[in-house]
């Protein structure tokens, strides 16, 4: 199961009526959206959305009856057990990021509405706000930095400076490669907030 | 050798504060209370003012401070005693011992002020530092640049810290793992004796870390007192290098050529 699947999944079983509508599921031979609301005293919407989302997620089958000319939609479980597993080695970025990746070129962006607080050591970045609008609608973004994240963006070139690529400012930084992946991701976040520019 | 100024003109008069509301003061008790009087508040402000002056002698160990407070003491006293309105009847003697003991002090106070020894040098420090910087504007960052590595012991970092102190280049702040200095300007002296803290709070700075990391930080408020905006890292960088050569020169025990390149510049003595 990949993690979209399986944070559906896990919205539809943190639901409080979840429980009830399995046990109508489980004792019925199919049923009804307006029969399940009815019984659960829900709204009929809220029956509906869930029972398609079981759907989609192969929990359910549904078959497309008829009430004189009026077609409704029966649901019956499929499953009789449900496991999740999400292999969260996947979510690993390490796989994707290329050569090239590491090889784009940063700095600090000139005039970038960010305030860096450096750490109690003074030696990496601990924080970044991000000031975003304009005037009253002026809103800040706090990013709180892990160590090699920190550091990395400690040796971050100046907005004048030369820039630089990933791998030479984690030289620089003395960062080992096992952080590349969290590096790439604060690199990514920073450019999109136009604290970072590549070239 | 001529250098081109890149910091704007200070036009502060805050040495003089002390100076001005001292005869103010004594000039208002003379024509509301009387000549004597007048002569009395001028002696009284000018002992005080020299426990003062003591006071900074103890913040900074810079000797023209023990050297104002010597003159400053005694001229308070040789009004008090000397002048044509004594409030203290002594040995005739005395006065004429007071005067030698004034003019000394004197002279040792203009010595000491000509060679520029009473001189905060913040604004040298940071002439030297953008020396060879070109202007390139939009460059200004408020995150500190790490400025590189030098080589040094705790001892010769707490020594480098003493001698800058002394000789008034830059204010060291101890921490629990490096120093950070802070170059106080001529004018802003008021402000790093009364709140040390505060003070430090919008000042650039250069941290020696106890395992030989150099790290600078350019204050907004000093980056503006530039004429031009000049490039932003290559001030950092300089700032730094200029601290790391600083400390070579200390390392080498040729301390006497900080000062000398830091008086080289030529800045006006009071500013």
């Amino acid at each position: 199961m990949d993690f979209i699947e399986a944070s559906k999944l896990g919205s539809c079983l943190s639901k409080d009526y979840a429980e009830d509508m399995f046990r109508l599921l489980v004792n019925y031979e199919s049923i009804s959206a307006s029969e399940a609301a009815s019984r659960l005293n829900i709204h009929i919407k809220t029956t509906q959305d869930f029972l398609e989302d079981l759907c989609n997620l192969e929990i359910i089958d549904k078959e497309e009856v008829y009430e004189g000319k009026r077609p409704y939609f029966r649901y019956k479980l499929k499953a009789r057990k449900i496991s999740m597993m999400i292999d969260l080695t996947t979510l690993n970025l390490k796989e994707e990021i290329s050569d090239s990746r590491l090889k784009i070129r940063i700095r600090e962006m000139k005039n970038a509405k960010a305030r860096f607080a450096t750490s109690r050591s003074n030696d990496y970045i601990s924080n970044v706000v991000i000031w975003m609008g304009e005037g009253r609608n002026r809103t800040e973004r706090k990013i709180n930095l892990s160590i090699p994240q920190g550091r990395f963006l400690f040796y971050l070139p100046f907005p004048t400076a030369e820039p630089l690529c990933i791998t030479d400012i984690m030289k620089l930084a003395d960062i080992e490669s096992i952080n590349i992946p969290e590096i790439v991701d604060i690199v990514q976040v920073l450019t999109d907030f136009g604290v970072i520019e590549k070239s | 050798m001529y250098y081109p100024r890149k910091l704007r003109n200070d036009f502060r008069i805050t040495g003089f504060i002390p100076a001005i509301i001292c005869l103010s003061v004594g000039a208002l008790i003379w024509l509301f209370i009387g000549r004597k009087e007048g002569y009395l508040s001028v002696s009284v402000f000018f002992i005080l003012y020299s426990g003062f002056s003591f006071w900074i002698y103890c913040r900074t160990h810079n000797q023209s401070y023990i050297a104002s407070s010597v003159w400053q003491l005694l001229f308070g006293i040789y009004i008090a005693t000397g002048s044509g309105y004594p409030f203290v009847r002594v040995d005739p003697k005395i006065p004429g011992l007071l005067i030698f003991l004034f003019l000394a002090s004197t002279v040792w106070l203009f010595y000491l002020v000509f060679t520029r020894r009473a001189k905060w040098k913040g604004r040298e420090v940071f002439e030297l530092a953008s020396l060879s910087i070109e202007p390139q504007p939009d460059g200004f960052t408020e995150r500190p640049h790490p400025a590189g590595k030098t080589e040094y012991t705790r001892s010769e970092l707490t020594g480098f810290a003493e001698f800058l102190k002394k000789n008034l280049v830059a204010m060291p702040y101890f921490e629990e793992n490096r120093i950070v200095f802070v170059p106080v300007k001529m004018e802003e002296e008021f402000g790093y004796i009364f709140n040390p803290a505060k003070f430090r709070e919008s000042r650039s700075w250069v941290a020696f870390d106890f395992q030989g990391n150099v790290t600078v930080n350019v204050s907004k408020r000093d980056y503006i007192g530039y004429k031009e905006e000049l490039s932003f890292d290559q001030l950092c960088d300089s700032l730094g290098k200029l601290f790391i050569e600083f400390m070579r020169y200390y390392r080498k025990g040729e301390e006497e050529r900080i000062l000398y390149k830091l008086n080289e510049l030529g800045l006006g003595l009071t500013t």
